[in-house]
């Protein structure tokens, strides 16, 4: 290879929640990302690049994790991360206002024996608190290199790419040398009894040649080395010193966690004679007292890292560390700190929903013209399919999706605000009380809120629920949540159906339904789906501190696009299959023939009058007294309006009735007959079917469905002749019973989908039949409850 | 006593954990296992509590201050 061939190293930014892991992740990449002051902002790992010289990084932002237990999504996601995709360095971000907390971590990073480069960010702060420590001697104690930055501005991050690479150095000479943190005697004795046990195993595997076939992970342990696989240039110098398996380590960590008792090593451990030989070394030293061997190790660790601390760290503690405690005892209040809590909840929504209000409105007007403008390219044949996918398919479905855009970023910089202040976290305090009654943790509060924007990243948000039982069943009710999509349905339903004065109630009682409904099953769930308790809220609450505009919105930002992502693809694809669901089979052509007829009769009518239909489309009936006077025909100008205005009405009616036609011939219109016979029980006919069907793949779909139903021609739920017509076709207590099978069943397909992804397959079914019969049978007992009382009229 | 009746500004040390293994290891990754010295810095009459410990501070519902044995 030759010296200026460009080099290739793989970095892992691992560390604590809030210890400053994301700021320096933008500032290295340049990637503006979201940073978080709450635990577990970061759910999805995010990658980017940065060059010096000739070497290429790719940086890895991890979750942020306390430990490499595996009791957390976060820490499994790490965890794997760092053994299967072999990172060449581990860059660990150290919060140094917070040392031996920090440091816990780096030590457990420090025994998978992967070159490691300690950066202690937030020096900056951490000398405002009264503290100074001496980093020299404490990189030497620690046996790891370290630089010390100030994330924030960049401050000691100009050495960073060197830094790594002195680590890499450093990491690859110390593996062989074999320096680790010693345990007490026993746990020692015990340690080094499986450490012999595994080498000969793995000798033997060796020798047998059959180490490919042993599970990921453990075969890489075992087999050890920095990744050499195809594709890849890594610094020859670097790799030939690998050569040797540098097993030791690792084999040491496998020992520890057998030790441990760690349930994914356990799991995936396929040696029956070694875990008899480790369950034997458990049972001699918890023989002693009751403590589980993971925590007694976990304290000598502590013990370990409060000694560095002791001979590194001064302590001067200033003032400015209460300041943070004195805004708690506000916040945290249990009657202040819950009020000012609400009050910053209404503030949220009402932003989200009063602000945003403009830019909607702005960009409705803006998918009209393009709608418009799109039809100018089809001019000549407006019937042609093309026209039609891209107009109502694509335009008409993607847009409605897109318009809600502003009340999304508006919703997720609210909140990233109050994430990254740290109030957040007070909030999952304060709502504990409340949703521990119904299963939940106060941690289910964030990705609940989260909910009333949009399900897909509340469903993600769950990741920082440790517990598995509060987690599933948090997911199962954020549906409930009256999301952004939906808000369309109701304001096209509520004005259409309750006077003025009762529509801003009946709103937030659908809210608030929606919030009740959720906690009666999240108890239903927790209590008889899973066995045992559910875990009690136990959270970090981080110091406040002043949440900066750009990173918020960057958040905002990012968010926002990955919703404009979500549009571009989930609801791209479903807009075109559902356009095609409810455009094919066309209708016969005998059929057709029909409606043609007519409208070349009224074309023809109108050729005798001597007038052009098409001109009158948006023509308000007034305009008609404009028509020109050297008309051939001697009638007068009123008379002329009539007849035009008659034609135009059939017309009209012609193309609603050839829609319809269509639409019940079409496979969405056959379905919707088809489930006409069980639906009629929630007073719902078949072309409300089809707008919910439409609904189960994006929420808003059902108010384009429904336009397209009634054919008004270009939608949206302020589109009063719809209002209108619905108002003509329907009780106020069938528009009531759409509302709540809206707010309760059928949660949308990409919500199902993300379900299945975060919990199980079969999780995202038994939450999509569950909510769905019970939207369906409250609006059957509602409708039929109504009609007793003879409120359908 | 158990941590859910510890009045606020109090310093104590935790005896020991009734609770499930994995909260227990949860715990014990923050700094918070027995013979760890922590203060309160909140109390709540239904037992959450708001705790420091190695300059962080920890909130903890009622079921598992109940479950923390402190002296």
């Amino acid at each position: 290879m030759s010296d200026d061939a460009i080099k290739f190293f793989k970095i892992a930014l691992a560390g604590n929640p809030n210890c400053g892991k994301t700021t320096i992740f933008n500032q290295l990449t340049g990637e503006k990302r979201a940073v978080g002051n709450y635990s577990g902002v970061t759910v999805e790992m995010v990658q980017g690049r940065f060059r010096h010289e000739n070497v290429e990084f790719e940086l890895v932002d991890l979750p942020g994790i306390y430990s490499l237990t595996t009791f957390s999504k976060d820490e499994v996601v790490a965890r794997e991360f760092l053994l299967s995709e072999k990172p060449d360095v581990i860059v660990n971000v150290v919060d140094a206002s917070n040392l031996e907390r920090n440091l816990f971590l780096t030590l457990q990073l420090k025994e998978l024996g992967i070159p490691t480069l300690v950066v202690l960010n937030m020096v900056d702060l951490a000398k405002a608190r009264g503290l100074s420590f001496d980093s020299k001697s404490l990189s030497e104690k620690i046996e790891l290199p370290i630089i010390e930055s100030v994330g924030s501005t960049g401050e000691g991050l100009d050495c960073f790419a060197i830094s790594v690479l002195e680590a890499l150095k450093i990491g690859v000479a110390d593996e062989t040398t074999g320096n680790y943190l010693r345990y007490s005697g026993q746990i020692e004795k015990e340690i080094s009894l499986l450490d012999a046990a595994i080498d000969a195993k793995s000798r033997q595997i060796e020798s047998d040649q059959k180490a490919l076939d042993q599970p990921l992970g453990i075969q890489w342990l075992l087999t050890g080395g920095f990744s050499k696989e195809k594709g890849r240039e890594v610094d020859r110098n670097y790799a030939d010193s690998c050569d040797a398996p540098p097993v030791a380590r690792r084999r040491r960590w496998l020992a520890l966690k057998l030790i441990e008792d760690d349930e994914s090593v356990v799991k995936s451990w396929n040696y029956p004679d070694i875990a008899k030989l480790a369950s034997g070394c458990v049972e001699r030293l918890s023989s002693s007292d009751g403590a589980p061997l993971a925590a007694k190790i976990a304290a000598e660790r502590y013990a370990n890292v409060r000694k560095i601390c002791h001979d590194v760290v001064r302590n001067e503690k200033t003032a400015k560390v209460k300041l943070s405690d004195q805004a708690d005892r506000v916040l945290t209040h249990p009657l202040w700190g819950l009020l000012i809590f609400f009050a910053a909840m209404y503030l949220v929504f009402w932003l989200t929903f009063t602000l945003g209000d403009y830019p909607v409105k702005l960009l409705e007007r803006g998918q009209e013209i393009v709608g418009a403008w799109c039809n100018h390219f089809w001019l000549d044949s407006p019937n042609s399919l093309l026209r039609s996918l891209v107009v109502d398919g694509i335009i008409a479905g993607v847009g409605s999706v897109l318009v809600f855009l502003p009340n999304i970023i508006i919703l997720f910089a609210a909140i990233s605000i109050l994430e990254e202040c740290g109030y957040m976290a007070r909030g999952a305090f304060l709502t504990d009380r409340f949703l521990t009654h119904f299963g939940l943790t106060g941690k289910s509060f964030i990705p609940m809120l989260v909910g009333f924007g949009c399900s897909v990243p509340a469903v993600m948000a769950t990741r920082i629920i440790e517990d598995k039982k509060s987690r599933l069943a948090t997911i199962f009710v954020i549906p409930l949540m009256s999301c952004g999509a939906r808000f369309p349905i109701y304001m096209l339903l509520v004005p259409a159906f309750f006077p003025s004065r009762w529509q801003a109630p009946v709103l937030w009682g659908i809210y608030v339904l929606g919030i009740a409904v959720a906690a009666i099953l999240s108890t239903i769930v927790t209590k008889f789906t899973f066995k045992g308790e559910v875990a009690s809220l136990l959270i970090e609450l981080p110091p406040y501190h002043k949440p900066t505009i750009k990173t918020a919105g960057a958040k905002a930002f990012e968010r926002g696009w990955q919703y404009v992502r979500k549009a571009g693809t989930t609801i791209l694809g479903v807009s075109i299959l559902f356009w095609a669901a409810s455009t094919f089979p066309t209708l016969p052509q005998d059929r057709a023939t029909v409606y043609e007829e007519q409208e070349t009769a009224i074309l023809q009518e109108s050729g005798a009058l001597g007038i052009d239909l098409d001109a009158f489309d948006d023509v308000e009936p007034e305009a008609f007294d404009d028509l020109a006077p050297e008309n051939k025909l001697s009638d007068s100008r009123e008379r002329l309006g009539e007849q035009v205005a008659e034609l135009l009405e059939r017309r009209c009616q012609n193309n609603a009735d050839e829609a319809e036609a269509r639409l019940e011939y079409s496979f969405a219109g056959r379905i919707g007959k088809a489930v006409e016979p069980i639906i009629r029980y929630a007073g719902f006919d078949w072309r409300i079917g089809v707008g919910l069907i439409g609904a189960m793949t994006a929420k808003e779909v059902f108010v384009a469905q429904m336009g397209i139903v009634y054919k008004i021609g270009e939608v949206d739920e302020d589109s009063v002749p719809l209002q209108t017509i619905l108002r003509n076709h329907y009780s106020p207590l069938v528009g009531l019973c759409v509302i709540l099978f809206s707010l309760v069943a059928a949660p949308c397909l990409a919500t199902v989908v993300v379900v299945a992804k975060e919990s199980s397959f079969k999780w995202a079914l038994a939450q999509w039949l569950t909510l769905t019969l019970i939207g369906f049978f409250a609006a059957v007992l509602i409708y039929q409850f109504g009609m007793f009382l003879q409120l359908g009229t | 006593m158990t941590l859910s009746k510890v009045g606020r500004g109090k310093k104590v040390t935790i005896v020991s954990l009734k609770t499930n293994r994995a909260t227990e290891e949860r715990m014990a990754a923050l700094g918070l296992f027995p013979g760890a010295e922590v203060e309160v810095v909140r109390s709540s009459r239904g037992g959450e509590v708001i705790l420091a410990c190695l300059d962080s501070r920890f909130a903890l519902g009622r079921e598992l201050t109940r479950a923390i044995e402190v002296a």
